[in-house]
C-alpha cells in the first residue's frame, strides 16, 4: 500500500498482526476503507474482529504493521485524530449512577465539544427522550445500545468503528440504527466500519464486506459481488422420482436427493435454463410437480467460507 | 473547557453520583466518634459503668481524658483508617472503570489518557482532604461538647499539622493501589495488594524496620508506635514520596503503553 493510497483512504492497514503468545488472533489483516464507505467487517465470534478494532482505535498496540485513519497514524496518543472518530466497542457500557443525559455531557465535554446541544440533539436522534432523566443502569440492552452509539456519534465524527451495533436491539431497533448509519454515511459522508458476525445484517447496508476468519482476511467484496457469489440450484421434483432421475441422467445430468426427497441439480446449465429441463422431463413422461431455482442464503455462504459444518462443503 | 477541567468535572461527578462519599465519610467519623466516646468514658468511668458502655470489671488503659490524648487518638486513627479508607477510594476511581467496563469509552478520546488518570488522582487526593477537614472538624466538636481539659489553640495547629501531613503521607501510599487496579482490571487484585501491604507493614514494623518500608510510615509519624515517631528522618518522608511517584507513573503508564484488550 502506497503512502498516497492510505492518505486517501480513511482506514488504511498494512500487514497488521497481533499475537497472544502462540495464539495469532489478527494475522497480516491489510484492508482499506474509502470515505463515505459503509464496510462490514464480518467474522464468527474469535475470528480476530475486536482484536482488529481495537488495534485501530489505538487500544493494542499490533506486533507487526500499521493502522492509518484519516491519513494519521492510530496510536494511543493520536488526540485530533480520536476528536474525529466515534467508537462502540463490544457491548455498550454506561456510568449506571448517572442519567443518560449526565452520561452523555460527561464524553461532551471529553470530547471538547462546545456546543451543548449536542447532547439533546444525539438525544432526539437515537430516539433516547423518554429515558434522558434515567439512571443509565436500569436501561433495557437496547436502551444501552442506543446510549453506546448516542456517545459515538455525539461529537458528529468523520469515522465510526463499530463492533457488534446491532446488538440487542429489537428488530424495530434493528432497522433503525441501519437507516441511522445509512443517513450518516449517504448524507453527512460519515465512513462507517462495523463488525458483526450475522452476515445478512451486514449485507442490507454495507457497501462492502470483509470476512474474517482465524485472524485472517479470506474475502473482501462488495456487497452486489457478495449476491451474485452465492451457491444457486435447480430443486426438481416428480412423482416418479427414480424414472425422472433416470432421465435426467440420461440427458447427462447428476441430481442430488434433497432432505425432502426432491432433486437437486447444481450445474450451470441446468440452474441457467430450467425450461430445457422441463421439456426434458415431459418429453420423457415424467413431468415434474415442482420445479425452481434456489440460492443458498448469506448465512450459509458465510459459513460456507469458513468452513463451518453449518455451512457444507466449500 | 480544556482536557483537564473536563476530566476532573466528569471525575467529580462520576464520585458524586455514587454512594462512595457518604459511604467513606461515614466510616471515617467513626475516628473521632470512636476517640470522643473513648474520652467520655476516661472522664467518667462509674458514668460509663452506669450506662452499660463498659463493664464493671474493665480495667481502662492509662490515658486521660483531654485534648492531647483526643487529638493523638484521632492521628492514629487517620493513619490507620485513612490508609484503607483512602485506599479503597483509589481502589474505587480506577477500579471501577474496569468493574463497569466503561474503561474502553475513556481510551480513544481527545482529552488523552494521561489527562483522565490525573483527574482521578486529583479527586483522590481532593477526597481525601475533605475526608480528613471532616474528621478535624468533627474532633473539634467532639472534645468541645465532651468538654475536654488541655485546650490551647498551639496544641489545636500542631494537632491539625500532624493529621495533614499522616493524611499527606497515607494518600501517597494509595497511588500504587490504583496502579494494581489497572493493572488487574478491577477491585479484587488492588484489594489483595492493599491487604499485604497492611500486613507486611505491621510485621515490618513490629521487626523495628518500620522506618524503611513507607507503609509502615505514616503510622509510625501518627504516634501508633510510641516515641519511634522522633527518630523518623527525612529519608523515611522520601521513601513515602518516592512510593507515591511510582504508584501515579505506573498507572499512568499503564494507562498509556499497556494493551487494553
Amino acid at each position: 500500500m502506497s503512502w498516497a493510497a492510505a492518505m486517501d483512504s480513511v482506514i488504511a492497514t498494512s500487514g497488521l498482526t497481533k499475537r497472544y503468545g502462540d495464539r495469532t488472533a489478527v494475522d497480516r489483516l491489510s484492508l482499506e476503507v474509502g470515505r463515505g464507505e459503509i464496510y462490514g467487517f464480518l467474522g464468527l465470534n474469535g475470528a480476530g474482529k475486536t482484536t482488529t478494532i481495537r488495534m485501530l482505535l489505538g487500544m493494542i498496540r499490533p506486533d507487526v504493521g500499521t493502522a492509518q485513519l484519516l491519513g494519521e497514524r492510530a496510536h494511543a496518543g493520536a488526540r485530533d485524530l480520536w476528536a474525529r472518530v466515534g467508537s462502540m466497542v463490544e457491548t455498550p457500557h454506561a456510568y449506571p449512577e448517572l442519567t443518560v443525559r449526565e452520561n452523555l455531557e460527561v464524553f461532551r465535554r471529553l470530547r471538547r465539544v462546545t456546543d451543548p446541544r449536542a447532547v439533546d440533539r444525539t438525544i432526539e436522534g437515537l430516539a433516547l427522550g423518554p429515558y434522558a432523566g434515567q439512571r443509565a443502569g436500569t436501561l433495557s440492552l437496547g436502551n444501552a445500545q442506543r446510549l453506546g452509539l448516542a456517545k459515538a456519534l455525539l461529537h458528529e465524527p468523520d469515522l465510526l468503528i463499530l463492533d457488534e451495533p446491532a446488538n440487542g436491539l429489537d428488530p424495530a431497533g434493528v432497522v433503525e440504527v441501519r437507516e441511522l448509519l445509512h443517513d450518516h454515511a449517504a448524507k453527512r459522508g460519515v465512513t462507517v466500519f462495523m463488525s458483526s458476525h450475522i452476515l445478512s445484517e451486514v449485507a442490507r447496508l454495507a457497501t462492502r464486506v470483509g470476512i474474517i476468519h482465524e485472524g485472517r482476511l479470506i474475502e473482501e467484496r462488495g456487497a452486489s459481488e457478495l449476491e451474485q457469489r452465492r451457491h444457486r440450484w435447480l430443486v426438481v421434483d416428480a412423482r416418479d422420482r427414480r424414472a425422472a432421475r433416470a432421465a435426467l441422467a440420461a440427458a447427462g445430468f447428476a441430481a442430488d436427493f434433497c432432505d425432502d426427497g426432491a432433486m437437486k441439480l447444481t450445474e450451470e446449465r441446468a440452474v441457467a435454463c430450467p425450461d430445457d429441463i422441463a421439456r426434458l422431463l415431459v418429453g420423457a413422461g415424467v413431468p415434474p410437480t415442482r420445479l425452481g431455482v434456489e440460492q443458498e442464503d448469506l448465512e450459509t455462504h458465510f459459513l460456507r467460507l469458513v468452513g463451518s459444518p453449518e455451512g457444507g462443503q466449500a | 473547557m480544556n482536557g483537564l477541567a473536563a476530566a476532573l468535572w466528569a471525575e467529580s461527578l462520576k464520585a458524586r453520583r455514587s454512594r462512595m462519599p457518604w459511604l467513606t465519610a461515614l466510616g471515617f467519623s467513626l475516628a473521632p466518634l470512636v476517640g470522643g466516646l473513648f474520652m467520655m468514658i476516661l472522664k467518667d468511668p462509674e458514668w460509663a459503668r452506669r450506662f452499660g458502655l463498659i463493664s464493671t470489671k474493665a480495667q481502662l488503659a492509662a490515658g486521660s481524658a483531654d485534648w492531647p490524648t483526643y487529638f493523638g487518638l484521632v492521628t492514629q486513627a487517620v493513619a490507620v483508617g485513612g490508609f484503607v479508607l483512602f485506599g479503597l477510594i483509589a481502589i474505587w476511581v480506577f477500579g471501577r472503570e474496569y468493574g463497569d467496563r466503561t474503561v474502553t469509552d475513556l481510551l480513544a478520546l481527545p482529552a488523552s489518557r494521561e489527562t483522565i488518570v490525573v483527574a482521578k488522582f486529583v479527586v483522590i487526593a481532593s477526597w481525601a482532604a475533605i475526608l480528613t477537614m471532616l474528621v478535624y472538624a468533627l474532633a473539634l466538636v467532639l472534645g468541645a461538647t465532651i468538654g475536654l481539659p488541655g485546650w490551647s489553640t498551639d496544641l489545636a495547629l500542631g494537632s491539625a499539622g500532624r493529621i495533614v501531613v499522616t493524611a499527606g503521607l497515607t494518600v501517597l501510599l494509595v497511588t500504587p493501589f490504583a496502579w494494581a487496579a489497572s493493572a488487574g482490571r478491577g477491585y479484587l487484585p488492588p484489594i489483595g495488594v492493599m491487604f499485604l501491604a497492611i500486613f507486611l507493614s505491621q510485621v515490618i514494623a513490629a521487626l523495628g524496620w518500620g522506618a524503611y518500608f513507607p507503609w509502615s510510615v505514616p503510622a509510625l509519624t501518627s504516634g501508633v508506635a510510641g516515641p519511634e515517631v522522633q527518630e523518623l528522618e527525612m529519608n523515611s518522608y522520601l521513601l513515602v514520596v518516592l512510593t507515591g511517584i511510582a504508584g501515579v507513573v505506573g498507572t499512568l503508564s499503564w494507562w498509556r503503553f499497556a494493551d487494553h484488550a
